[in-house]
């Protein structure tokens, strides 16, 4: 009797963190569809305003790592395939996983907060793209972009580091749970 | 977890604030002059050399489709039409100095700028 009602509580768990884990993505998505929208354009490549980073940066800082992962890798290929073409596919994974995995070993080894981490994921993002075209096309020419991703990685993820933060704050305020910010 | 903002998160941003505009201004300044060919490449190789001083519109053809409109006007160079998704090409900013480059990802054209001489021969032979 109580080992079916145990199995029951850990079923219930799983199917609401498995609706959790979507609402989350279709926001991602969202977010990645709102950014499509709005035509940002400075005249030098690879400027974005990485809206979608802020759910990655939410989740890291504020339900795990796996579940983090699992969202940033969703996220990629499905508004890759929904927005983009399989070439956007290649640039956001480079971009992305280089700086899910900055943000992730700065977050857990450091006490830099959500702001810091989310700067140094929007520098890698930038990085990381820049670096897979210029593998592409094989011109390290463009290289020479760096430092103009460099400053639009801070301050992007300097915007997005102090959304997240300010939500996460106020989550807690309101009772739900998370420690550091 | 009380204050938003510690030291340490302070300086981490402002180093590398600093750092990027150290080396754009160091890109910028010491490195870019203005060039006088103009350069595309298709897939890494070089599909025709322009001079940056003569107004010419060049479309940039693969297997016969036109993939990209190139045009240079009044000493600089810019992609005019792509028949790319994103358009990014398009919509960049027309370039002249020789570490500027305009790219066209998903059709692999490069367009960039050298200077004057070709510093990547000695000599030439007639």
């Amino acid at each position: 009797m109580q080992q079916n009602e145990k199995k029951q509580g850990t079923q219930k768990t799983l199917a609401s963190k498995a609706a959790f884990l979507g609402v989350i993505l279709a926001l991602a998505l969202v977010l990645s569809y709102v950014e499509s929208l709005i035509p940002f354009y400075f005249g030098i490549p690879g400027v974005k305003l990485g809206l979608t980073n802020l759910v990655v940066v939410l989740m890291l800082f504020f339900v795990g790592t796996k579940e983090a992962f699992l969202i940033s890798v969703l996220r990629i290929l499905l508004s890759g395939f929904l927005f983009g073409n399989l070439f956007s596919i290649l640039y956001s994974f480079a971009g992305g996983m280089l700086s899910f995995l900055v943000m992730e070993l700065l977050r857990r080894f450091t006490s830099l907060r959500v702001t810091s981490v989310s700067v140094a994921g929007g520098i890698t993002h930038n990085i990381g793209q820049l670096l897979v075209a210029a593998w592409v096309v094989e011109t390290y020419n463009i290289m020479y972009y760096a430092p103009i991703l460099l400053i639009a990685g801070v301050i992007t993820g300097f915007l997005i580091g102090i959304l997240a933060q300010e939500i996460i704050l106020r989550l807690n305020k309101a009772g739900i749970k998370k420690d550091r910010i | 977890m009380k204050q938003r903002f510690g030291k340490k998160d302070i300086i981490f941003i402002f180093v590398l604030l600093a750092l990027g505009v150290g080396s754009w201004l160091y890109v910028h300044f010491f490195l870019s002059e203005t060039g006088e060919t103009v350069v595309i490449t298709v897939d890494s190789v070089e599909y025709g050399r322009y001079s940056l001083n003569k107004n010419k519109t060049i479309s940039v053809q693969i297997d016969g489709k036109i993939k990209n409109i190139v045009q240079i006007q009044a000493g600089k160079a810019s992609v005019t039409e792509a028949d790319c998704p994103d358009k990014l090409c398009v919509h960049q900013n027309a370039i002249s100095s020789t570490n500027e480059s305009i790219v066209c990802l998903p059709n692999k054209v490069v367009v960039s700028i050298v200077g004057g001489t070709d510093t990547s021969y000695d000599t030439i032979a007639q």
